[in-house]
Protein backbone atom coordinates (compact mmCIF):
# COMPACT_ATOMS: atom_id res chain seq x y z
CA UNK A 1 0.00 0.00 0.00
CA UNK A 2 0.90 2.97 -0.68
CA UNK A 3 0.70 4.69 2.24
CA UNK A 4 2.64 2.06 4.46
CA UNK A 5 5.33 2.75 1.95
CA UNK A 6 5.60 6.63 2.66
CA UNK A 7 4.97 6.03 6.15
CA UNK A 8 7.87 3.93 6.65
CA UNK A 9 10.36 6.36 4.44
CA UNK A 10 8.95 8.72 7.29
CA UNK A 11 9.81 6.51 9.94
CA UNK A 12 13.07 5.89 8.68
CA UNK A 13 13.80 9.85 8.11
CA UNK A 14 12.23 10.75 10.96
CA UNK A 15 14.58 8.32 13.09
CA UNK A 16 17.87 9.58 11.91
CA UNK A 17 16.12 12.96 13.03
CA UNK A 18 15.61 12.07 16.67
CA UNK A 19 18.98 9.97 16.66
CA UNK A 20 21.55 13.17 15.73
CA UNK A 21 18.90 15.48 17.91
CA UNK A 22 19.34 13.08 21.35
CA UNK A 23 23.41 12.70 20.47
CA UNK A 24 23.85 16.52 20.86
CA UNK A 25 21.70 16.77 24.22
CA UNK A 26 24.11 13.87 25.90
CA UNK A 27 21.56 12.44 27.65
CA UNK A 28 20.53 8.17 27.24
CA UNK A 29 21.84 6.15 24.79
CA UNK A 30 20.51 5.18 21.43
CA UNK A 31 18.57 2.50 22.78
CA UNK A 32 16.64 4.81 24.30
CA UNK A 33 15.10 6.75 21.58
CA UNK A 34 11.96 7.61 20.96
CA UNK A 35 9.72 8.82 18.02
CA UNK A 36 8.51 11.98 18.50
CA UNK A 37 5.70 13.63 16.54
CA UNK A 38 5.64 11.06 13.94
CA UNK A 39 1.94 11.64 13.26
CA UNK A 40 2.50 14.93 12.39
CA UNK A 41 5.04 15.11 10.02
CA UNK A 42 3.72 11.95 7.82
CA UNK A 43 -0.30 14.47 7.78
CA UNK A 44 2.22 17.78 7.04
CA UNK A 45 4.13 15.32 3.77
CA UNK A 46 1.29 13.54 2.27
CA UNK A 47 -1.00 16.94 2.63
CA UNK A 48 1.50 18.75 0.20
CA UNK A 49 1.47 15.32 -2.23
CA UNK A 50 -1.86 15.87 -2.20
CA UNK A 51 -1.99 19.39 -2.72
CA UNK A 52 0.34 18.86 -6.11
CA UNK A 53 -1.13 15.98 -7.24
CA UNK A 54 -4.55 18.02 -6.97
CA UNK A 55 -5.98 17.85 -10.72
CA UNK A 56 -7.20 21.58 -10.13
CA UNK A 57 -3.76 22.68 -9.81
CA UNK A 58 -2.92 20.68 -13.34
CA UNK A 59 1.03 19.58 -12.78
CA UNK A 60 2.96 18.31 -15.37
CA UNK A 61 3.69 14.64 -13.52
CA UNK A 62 6.69 12.07 -14.94
CA UNK A 63 6.62 8.56 -14.15
CA UNK A 64 9.24 5.63 -14.08
CA UNK A 65 7.61 2.77 -16.06
CA UNK A 66 8.46 -0.88 -17.04
CA UNK A 67 7.53 -1.84 -20.22
CA UNK A 68 8.90 -3.76 -22.88
CA UNK A 69 12.08 -5.22 -21.06
CA UNK A 70 13.32 -1.88 -20.16
CA UNK A 71 12.53 1.56 -17.74
CA UNK A 72 10.96 4.34 -19.34
CA UNK A 73 10.97 8.19 -18.06
CA UNK A 74 7.62 9.24 -19.80
CA UNK A 75 5.59 12.60 -19.36
CA UNK A 76 2.44 13.87 -21.06
CA UNK A 77 3.35 13.49 -24.31
CA UNK A 78 6.27 11.58 -24.97
CA UNK A 79 6.92 8.83 -27.95
CA UNK A 80 8.56 5.83 -26.69
CA UNK A 81 9.66 3.21 -29.31
CA UNK A 82 9.13 -0.38 -28.62
CA UNK A 83 10.82 -3.58 -30.21
CA UNK A 84 9.55 -6.65 -30.90
CA UNK A 85 6.44 -8.11 -32.14
CA UNK A 86 3.77 -7.06 -29.80
CA UNK A 87 0.05 -7.85 -30.14
CA UNK A 88 -1.17 -4.31 -30.33
CA UNK A 89 -2.76 -2.32 -33.01
CA UNK A 90 -2.52 1.28 -34.37
CA UNK A 91 -5.47 2.98 -32.66
CA UNK A 92 -5.22 1.03 -29.47
CA UNK A 93 -5.29 2.28 -26.11
CA UNK A 94 -3.55 1.06 -23.10
CA UNK A 95 -2.61 1.14 -19.47
CA UNK A 96 0.95 1.02 -18.49
CA UNK A 97 0.65 -0.72 -15.42
CA UNK A 98 4.27 -0.94 -13.83
CA UNK A 99 4.74 1.69 -12.68
CA UNK A 100 8.06 2.31 -10.71
CA UNK A 101 7.62 5.74 -9.95
CA UNK A 102 5.90 8.94 -10.03
CA UNK A 103 7.15 12.56 -9.61
CA UNK A 104 6.37 16.21 -10.21
CA UNK A 105 8.18 19.65 -9.62
CA UNK A 106 8.10 19.21 -6.14
CA UNK A 107 7.91 15.61 -5.08
CA UNK A 108 8.72 12.02 -5.88
CA UNK A 109 7.45 8.52 -5.23
CA UNK A 110 8.96 5.45 -5.10
CA UNK A 111 7.28 2.22 -5.31
CA UNK A 112 8.95 -0.90 -3.52
CA UNK A 113 9.18 -2.02 -6.16
CA UNK A 114 5.82 -0.73 -7.85
CA UNK A 115 3.48 2.12 -6.98
CA UNK A 116 -0.15 1.08 -6.64
CA UNK A 117 -2.08 0.26 -9.89
CA UNK A 118 -5.06 2.69 -8.27
CA UNK A 119 -2.92 4.90 -7.14
CA UNK A 120 -0.82 6.25 -10.66
CA UNK A 121 -2.13 5.69 -13.56
CA UNK A 122 0.10 5.84 -17.30
CA UNK A 123 -2.28 6.09 -20.46
CA UNK A 124 -1.17 5.12 -23.81
CA UNK A 125 -1.77 5.11 -27.30
CA UNK A 126 -0.19 2.96 -29.92
CA UNK A 127 0.30 5.66 -32.97
CA UNK A 128 2.33 3.66 -35.59
CA UNK A 129 3.61 -0.01 -36.08
CA UNK A 130 6.76 -0.44 -38.42
CA UNK A 131 10.02 -2.02 -39.20
CA UNK A 132 13.40 -1.04 -37.31
CA UNK A 133 16.52 0.40 -39.59
CA UNK A 134 17.66 -2.69 -41.20
CA UNK A 135 21.63 -3.39 -39.44
CA UNK A 136 24.34 -5.27 -41.05
CA UNK A 137 24.96 -8.77 -39.53
CA UNK A 138 27.88 -10.44 -40.92
CA UNK A 139 30.00 -13.38 -40.08
CA UNK A 140 32.87 -14.97 -41.68
CA UNK A 141 34.38 -18.36 -40.84
CA UNK A 142 38.49 -17.76 -41.37
CA UNK A 143 39.95 -20.28 -43.04
CA UNK A 144 36.89 -21.73 -44.51
CA UNK A 145 35.42 -19.58 -47.52
CA UNK A 146 32.34 -19.20 -46.01
CA UNK A 147 31.00 -15.61 -45.59
CA UNK A 148 27.18 -14.84 -44.16
CA UNK A 149 25.60 -10.95 -44.68
CA UNK A 150 22.10 -10.34 -43.87
CA UNK A 151 20.56 -7.41 -43.21
CA UNK A 152 18.14 -7.78 -39.96
CA UNK A 153 14.97 -5.55 -39.34
CA UNK A 154 12.53 -6.17 -36.14
CA UNK A 155 9.05 -5.10 -35.80
CA UNK A 156 8.84 -1.77 -33.63
CA UNK A 157 5.90 0.08 -32.13
CA UNK A 158 5.69 3.45 -31.77
CA UNK A 159 3.48 4.31 -28.46
CA UNK A 160 1.99 8.06 -27.31
CA UNK A 161 1.99 8.85 -23.59
CA UNK A 162 -1.25 10.90 -23.09
CA UNK A 163 -1.47 10.98 -19.59
CA UNK A 164 0.45 10.61 -16.50
CA UNK A 165 -2.05 11.18 -13.25
CA UNK A 166 -1.72 10.42 -9.84
CA UNK A 167 -4.24 10.47 -7.10
CA UNK A 168 -4.73 11.96 -3.83
CA UNK A 169 -2.87 9.23 -1.05
CA UNK A 170 -4.64 9.43 2.18
CA UNK A 171 -2.43 8.46 5.00
CA UNK B 1 44.68 28.96 -59.56
CA UNK B 2 41.41 28.76 -62.43
CA UNK B 3 40.26 32.74 -63.86
CA UNK B 4 37.31 32.25 -61.42
CA UNK B 5 37.77 30.76 -58.16
CA UNK B 6 35.07 29.30 -56.27
CA UNK B 7 34.53 30.15 -52.78
CA UNK B 8 31.07 28.34 -52.14
CA UNK B 9 31.85 24.80 -52.12
CA UNK B 10 29.25 23.97 -50.02
CA UNK B 11 26.85 24.38 -52.71
CA UNK B 12 26.98 21.23 -55.02
CA UNK B 13 26.95 19.02 -51.72
CA UNK B 14 23.95 21.02 -50.43
CA UNK B 15 21.84 21.06 -53.89
CA UNK B 16 22.89 17.51 -54.29
CA UNK B 17 21.92 16.70 -50.86
CA UNK B 18 18.40 18.41 -51.36
CA UNK B 19 17.33 16.49 -54.41
CA UNK B 20 17.95 13.18 -52.58
CA UNK B 21 15.33 14.44 -50.25
CA UNK B 22 15.49 12.44 -47.01
CA UNK B 23 17.15 9.52 -48.45
CA UNK B 24 20.63 11.45 -47.06
CA UNK B 25 19.62 11.21 -43.46
CA UNK B 26 21.12 8.78 -42.16
CA UNK B 27 19.72 9.16 -38.75
CA UNK B 28 16.73 11.00 -37.10
CA UNK B 29 14.77 11.64 -33.72
CA UNK B 30 11.71 9.44 -33.19
CA UNK B 31 8.67 11.59 -34.13
CA UNK B 32 5.51 11.13 -35.10
CA UNK B 33 3.82 13.36 -37.72
CA UNK B 34 0.99 16.17 -36.67
CA UNK B 35 1.56 15.47 -33.01
CA UNK B 36 -1.08 12.12 -33.65
CA UNK B 37 -1.67 10.83 -30.43
CA UNK B 38 -2.02 14.08 -28.39
CA UNK B 39 -5.60 14.54 -28.18
CA UNK B 40 -7.20 11.49 -30.58
CA UNK B 41 -5.43 8.70 -32.87
CA UNK B 42 -5.89 9.66 -36.28
CA UNK B 43 -5.26 7.54 -38.99
CA UNK B 44 -2.72 8.72 -41.11
CA UNK B 45 -2.94 6.92 -44.27
CA UNK B 46 -5.08 8.70 -46.55
CA UNK B 47 -5.09 6.88 -50.59
CA UNK B 48 -4.30 3.08 -51.34
CA UNK B 49 -3.33 2.21 -55.38
CA UNK B 50 -3.27 -1.13 -55.88
CA UNK B 51 -1.70 -1.95 -59.47
CA UNK B 52 -2.47 -5.11 -61.00
CA UNK B 53 -2.57 -7.05 -63.98
CA UNK B 54 -5.59 -9.35 -65.41
CA UNK B 55 -3.79 -12.26 -67.15
CA UNK B 56 0.23 -11.99 -66.20
CA UNK B 57 1.28 -15.06 -63.50
CA UNK B 58 3.25 -12.18 -61.35
CA UNK B 59 -0.22 -10.62 -60.72
CA UNK B 60 -1.76 -13.61 -58.76
CA UNK B 61 -1.34 -13.19 -55.60
CA UNK B 62 -2.43 -9.30 -56.01
CA UNK B 63 -5.70 -10.69 -57.98
CA UNK B 64 -6.56 -12.62 -55.27
CA UNK B 65 -6.12 -10.54 -52.27
CA UNK B 66 -8.09 -8.14 -54.75
CA UNK B 67 -11.28 -10.67 -54.83
CA UNK B 68 -11.04 -12.04 -51.19
CA UNK B 69 -10.04 -9.60 -48.64
CA UNK B 70 -9.73 -5.55 -50.54
CA UNK B 71 -13.84 -5.00 -50.94
CA UNK B 72 -13.69 -5.87 -46.85
CA UNK B 73 -10.26 -3.51 -46.03
CA UNK B 74 -12.16 -1.07 -47.57
CA UNK B 75 -15.42 -1.58 -45.58
CA UNK B 76 -13.44 -2.04 -42.46
CA UNK B 77 -11.64 1.69 -42.99
CA UNK B 78 -13.82 4.19 -44.67
CA UNK B 79 -11.19 7.04 -44.12
CA UNK B 80 -8.94 5.19 -47.17
CA UNK B 81 -9.25 5.96 -50.21
CA UNK B 82 -8.66 2.43 -52.35
CA UNK B 83 -8.17 2.40 -55.83
CA UNK B 84 -7.70 -0.80 -58.20
CA UNK B 85 -6.22 -0.13 -61.45
CA UNK B 86 -5.59 -2.77 -64.00
CA UNK B 87 -2.92 -2.69 -66.39
CA UNK B 88 -1.98 -4.41 -69.00
CA UNK B 89 1.49 -6.59 -68.94
CA UNK B 90 2.65 -4.33 -66.05
CA UNK B 91 4.02 -5.47 -62.72
CA UNK B 92 2.13 -5.51 -59.69
CA UNK B 93 2.55 -2.61 -57.27
CA UNK B 94 0.97 -1.53 -53.99
CA UNK B 95 0.74 2.57 -53.24
CA UNK B 96 0.22 4.15 -50.33
CA UNK B 97 0.33 7.80 -49.44
CA UNK B 98 0.20 9.62 -46.14
CA UNK B 99 -0.68 12.25 -44.48
CA UNK B 100 2.33 13.81 -44.31
CA UNK B 101 2.67 13.69 -48.04
CA UNK B 102 5.19 10.79 -48.23
CA UNK B 103 4.39 7.96 -50.94
CA UNK B 104 5.53 4.27 -50.11
CA UNK B 105 5.34 1.38 -52.74
CA UNK B 106 5.95 -2.20 -52.58
CA UNK B 107 6.62 -3.97 -55.37
CA UNK B 108 4.19 -6.76 -55.08
CA UNK B 109 5.71 -9.36 -58.11
CA UNK B 110 4.90 -12.99 -57.64
CA UNK B 111 3.79 -12.34 -54.30
CA UNK B 112 1.33 -14.47 -52.84
CA UNK B 113 -2.17 -13.63 -51.01
CA UNK B 114 -0.58 -13.71 -47.57
CA UNK B 115 2.61 -11.99 -48.59
CA UNK B 116 0.19 -9.02 -49.75
CA UNK B 117 -2.01 -8.92 -47.36
CA UNK B 118 0.81 -8.72 -44.89
CA UNK B 119 2.31 -5.84 -46.79
CA UNK B 120 -1.21 -3.53 -46.72
CA UNK B 121 -1.71 -4.64 -43.61
CA UNK B 122 2.22 -2.98 -42.66
CA UNK B 123 1.03 0.01 -45.23
CA UNK B 124 -2.09 0.84 -42.87
CA UNK B 125 0.30 0.64 -39.42
CA UNK B 126 2.63 2.99 -40.94
CA UNK B 127 2.32 6.58 -40.12
CA UNK B 128 4.55 8.22 -43.21
CA UNK B 129 7.82 8.66 -41.54
CA UNK B 130 10.55 7.17 -42.94
CA UNK B 131 12.43 4.30 -41.75
CA UNK B 132 16.01 5.44 -40.27
CA UNK B 133 18.22 5.07 -37.60
CA UNK B 134 16.65 6.52 -34.53
CA UNK B 135 19.16 8.58 -32.38
CA UNK B 136 17.19 7.54 -29.17
CA UNK B 137 14.32 5.55 -29.00
CA UNK B 138 12.27 7.85 -27.28
CA UNK B 139 11.18 11.44 -27.34
CA UNK B 140 10.13 13.97 -25.15
CA UNK B 141 7.95 16.85 -25.48
CA UNK B 142 9.24 18.53 -21.97
CA UNK B 143 12.97 17.15 -21.63
CA UNK B 144 12.57 17.22 -17.56
CA UNK B 145 10.49 18.08 -15.05
CA UNK B 146 12.52 18.96 -12.01
CA UNK B 147 15.06 20.14 -13.82
CA UNK B 148 18.83 19.51 -13.86
CA UNK B 149 20.49 19.15 -10.45
CA UNK B 150 23.34 21.89 -9.92
CA UNK B 151 25.83 22.04 -6.78
CA UNK B 152 23.16 24.79 -5.35
CA UNK B 153 20.04 22.48 -5.63
CA UNK B 154 19.62 21.49 -1.97
CA UNK B 155 21.21 23.87 -0.03
CA UNK B 156 20.38 25.23 2.75
CA UNK B 157 18.47 28.93 3.05
CA UNK B 158 20.40 30.12 5.89
CA UNK B 159 23.92 30.01 3.62
CA UNK B 160 22.34 33.54 2.29
CA UNK B 161 22.49 35.53 5.39
CA UNK B 162 25.57 33.65 6.54
CA UNK B 163 28.81 35.22 6.32
CA UNK B 164 30.87 32.43 5.02
CA UNK B 165 32.60 30.22 6.02
CA UNK B 166 30.93 29.23 8.57
CA UNK B 167 31.29 26.14 10.95
CA UNK B 168 27.76 24.65 10.55
CA UNK B 169 27.78 24.14 6.95
CA UNK B 170 31.14 22.71 7.36
CA UNK B 171 30.13 19.81 9.43
CA UNK B 172 30.80 16.35 8.36
CA UNK B 173 26.89 14.28 8.60
CA UNK B 174 27.46 11.43 9.29
CA UNK B 175 24.86 8.65 10.47
CA UNK B 176 27.65 6.72 12.30
CA UNK B 177 28.45 7.21 16.23
CA UNK B 178 31.42 8.28 16.61
CA UNK B 179 34.18 7.54 19.09
CA UNK B 180 34.07 11.14 20.76
CA UNK B 181 30.23 10.43 20.80
CA UNK B 182 30.27 7.18 22.43
CA UNK B 183 32.62 8.62 25.44
CA UNK B 184 30.32 11.26 25.69
CA UNK B 185 27.31 8.93 25.74
CA UNK B 186 29.18 6.55 28.14
CA UNK B 187 31.81 8.32 30.39
CA UNK B 188 34.45 6.32 32.25
CA UNK B 189 33.65 5.38 35.74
Amino acid sequence: MLSSRCASLLLSSSQSILRRSIQSASVGTSSEAQVIDTEQVQKEVFKSISDEVNEEKRQRLFAVVYVNGRQWKVSDGDLINMEGNLPLNVGDEIKLEKVLMVGGTNFSLFGRPLLDASAVTVDAVVVEKKTTNPELHYVHLNHHQTKFLNWKSDEATVLRIKSVTAKQIEQ
Amino acid sequence: MPSVPRVDRLKPIYTAAKALNFGWRFSDFLKIPAYNGISRYTNQLHRITVRFCKQSESSVGVRNFIENQLVEIGRKNPSVVIYAQPVRNSNPSIRAEYGNGRTLQINAKNMTQDEVSKDVHLLFSRSGEPVVKLESRQSALVPSIQGQWTPITWLPTEMNTEQLPAKQFSKHKSTATSATEYILQNPPK
